[in-house]
């Protein structure tokens, strides 16, 4: 690991460290339930990125997976009495063979076309919560979800949710971390540069991309379990095609393929769209209008456009023009 | 050591190889040349995996691989250099060759295998630590087929190596590839520029419209002729 890398890491973990204890005195109630939303948020964004960012698919389709996360938790803890850490166990584990079988079709497209099939999944998924009735409520959703307890604390007070969820987020950024500088981020990273290349260089794609899938299902679902353990009551308007396109337009924002990207868009968006609340109607035509302008400006992501500009100044000459050539998803050089 | 016979390939409904066979034996460098758009770069792919082998067999070294993934072949020392720069772009050169050693048939001596190829190409060695990408379009070549060669690989498919590049960098790189010829690596290579592929290939096939219309065995004077005249449509006189 490289010193900078050390410091990077070092920092992130910082902030956590203080936003967990930081989040024991926050107050406010209503910036508290913002807060909470928005970390949960985060660990989405950073499932999406794993699949957009690192290893350069596409998932217009991931609230399906934060959904079933959540009513496997729902079902589990109502209907079979199951302690919310079992139910959450079973929803991360649930959720990443939902990624698995995902995967097996779907990483044989590529661009629109798996674009298409990944939200046929979330539009699937969505329509069941909503019809099968017996099972998941139907449009009337789960109520009464069992609040976790951390061993005798419970979480039912937000500022201990929000610790718990803070303290979540860390995990899955570690998790992230390591799996991206392993030889299984080396392969994503070669993947997503050049497939047939990839091939041809001994990568078995396939393989990769699956784990990438059942990764990224694992991780929302998660935030699933989290998302229906903090509300206590889950509908399926929640996990509909806006949610996807929502995360997607986050890590994109952000900065896809990093791990503070998706943080700084996802912090940035939860909290614009709270204030936004003040301009009532108009506050949709803004949103949209910030969006389009941030997009138009800063196409590769806030974080690499400020991290380019950061680490530009401090650079010696020679070192610059490697700098120069990466970190700009946004205008991927086209091999083919 | 490798043998292909009656091999039909192709795209969606499109049919582009029909019935071809050609082998390729042990150290020699075999040269396929032929117009745009004979199948030329479909024949390497299906060699290698990347398109489905419909009918026929392709066996190299006693096995038949017209089934096995292309992310295999590699491990059976079959490397294959696509056409034009498959490169990691955003990768520095380094680890553009780390990648392919961590793939290779057998665990090798990494630094050994490094300074062979950088000896071939020691373009490369002041750029080991830059982005493939910022690389000129000879080095990237030069770097698609060190890649290739790094994992020690018994047969390399070469990809038409001379696309895009100055007629100096193309001596470069032919040169570069005789060696690696003269060292035992055995070779295939795809050509368009047929007369940088005739200095070096041993043996050569002329492909057209997807079939094998020409093979010579021994390349001499009065063949070269023929096969300038006859079938790349030279003017030798």
């Amino acid at each position: 690991m490289t010193r900078a890398r050390k410091i990077y890491f070092l920092a992130i973990a910082a902030i956590c460290i203080f936003g967990v204890y930081g989040s024991l005195y926050l107050q406010n109630l209503y910036l508290l339930r913002v807060a909470i939303l928005a970390v949960i948020t985060a660990i989405l964004a950073l499932s999406v990125d794993i699949l957009v960012g690192y290893t350069g698919q596409i998932s217009l389709g991931q609230a399906g997976f934060f959904g079933i996360g959540a009513y496997v938790m729902g079902i589990l803890n109502t209907n079979f009495h199951l302690p919310f850490w079992i139910s959450l166990v079973f929803a991360i584990l649930f959720t990443g063979f939902v990624g698995f079988v995902l995967g097996l079709p779907t990483t044989k497209l590529k661009g629109h076309f798996l674009g298409i099939a990944t939200m046929g999944f979330g539009v699937i998924v969505n329509g069941v919560l909503n019809n099968w009735t017996s099972v998941t409520g139907g449009p009337n959703g789960i109520r009464g979800i069992e609040t976790p307890y951390f061993f005798s604390i419970s979480l039912e007070y937000g500022n201990y949710f929000l610790g718990f969820a803070l303290a979540s987020l860390f995990v899955v950024i570690l998790l992230i971390f390591l799996i991206v500088h392993s030889p299984i981020g080396r392969a994503w990273r070669c993947l997503r540069q050049d497939e047939i290349t990839a091939y041809v260089a001994g990568i078995n794609v396939y393989k990769y991309k699956l784990i990438a899938f059942m990764l990224s299902g694992g991780i929302a679902g998660y935030a699933g379990s989290l998302f229906a353990g903090y509300m206590t009551f889950i509908s399926p308007e929640t996990f509909d095609l806006n949610q996807s396109i929502s995360l997607i337009t986050t890590v994109i924002m952000g900065g896809s393929g990093t791990l503070l990207g998706p943080l700084l868009g996802t912090a940035i968006l939860s909290f614009v769209n709270e204030w936004l609340r003040n301009f009532s109607e108009l506050r949709l035509v803004i949103y949209g209008f910030i969006l389009v302008t941030m997009i138009t400006l800063l196409p590769e992501g806030i974080y690499p456009f400020f991290k380019r500009k950061i680490l530009f100044f401090f650079t010696s000459k020679k070192k610059k023009r490697s700098i120069e050539t990466e970190g700009s998803n946004g205008k991927d050089v086209v091999n083919e | 050591m490798l043998e292909i016979k009656n091999l039909v390939s192709g795209y969606g409904d499109i049919v582009v190889l029909h019935q071809l066979s050609l082998h390729v034996n042990q150290g020699e460098i075999v040269g396929i040349l032929g117009a745009n758009g004979v199948g030329k770069t479909t024949l390497l792919k299906t060699i290698s995996g990347l398109l489905k082998t419909r009918e026929g067999t392709i066996t190299y070294s006693e096995r038949e691989i017209q089934n096995i993934s292309p992310y295999k072949e590699l491990g059976l020392g079959i490397a294959h250099v696509p056409q034009g720069r498959h490169i990691f772009s955003k990768m520095t050169v380094l680890e553009n060759l780390q990648i392919s050693l961590d793939n290779a048939r057998k665990k090798l001596n990494e630094k050994q295998r490094l300074e062979y190829v950088l000896s071939l190409f020691p373009e490369l060695k002041d750029r080991l630590n830059q982005a493939g990408g910022t690389l000129s379009g000879g080095e990237q070549q030069m770097l698609a087929i060190s890649r290739a060669l790094i994992a020690d690989p018994t047969l390399i498919l070469l990809d038409e190596p001379s696309m895009g590049l100055a007629p100096i960098v193309v001596q470069n790189v032919f040169q570069a590839i005789k060696r690696i010829s003269d060292s035992g690596t055995t070779i295939l290579l795809v050509e368009q520029n047929a007369v940088a592929a005739l200095d070096i290939v041993k043996r050569l096939y002329v492909m057209d419209m997807g079939r094998i219309v020409y093979e010579s065995q021994q390349i001499d004077e009065k063949e070269l002729e023929k096969i300038k005249e006859v079938y790349l449509g030279m003017d030798v006189s």
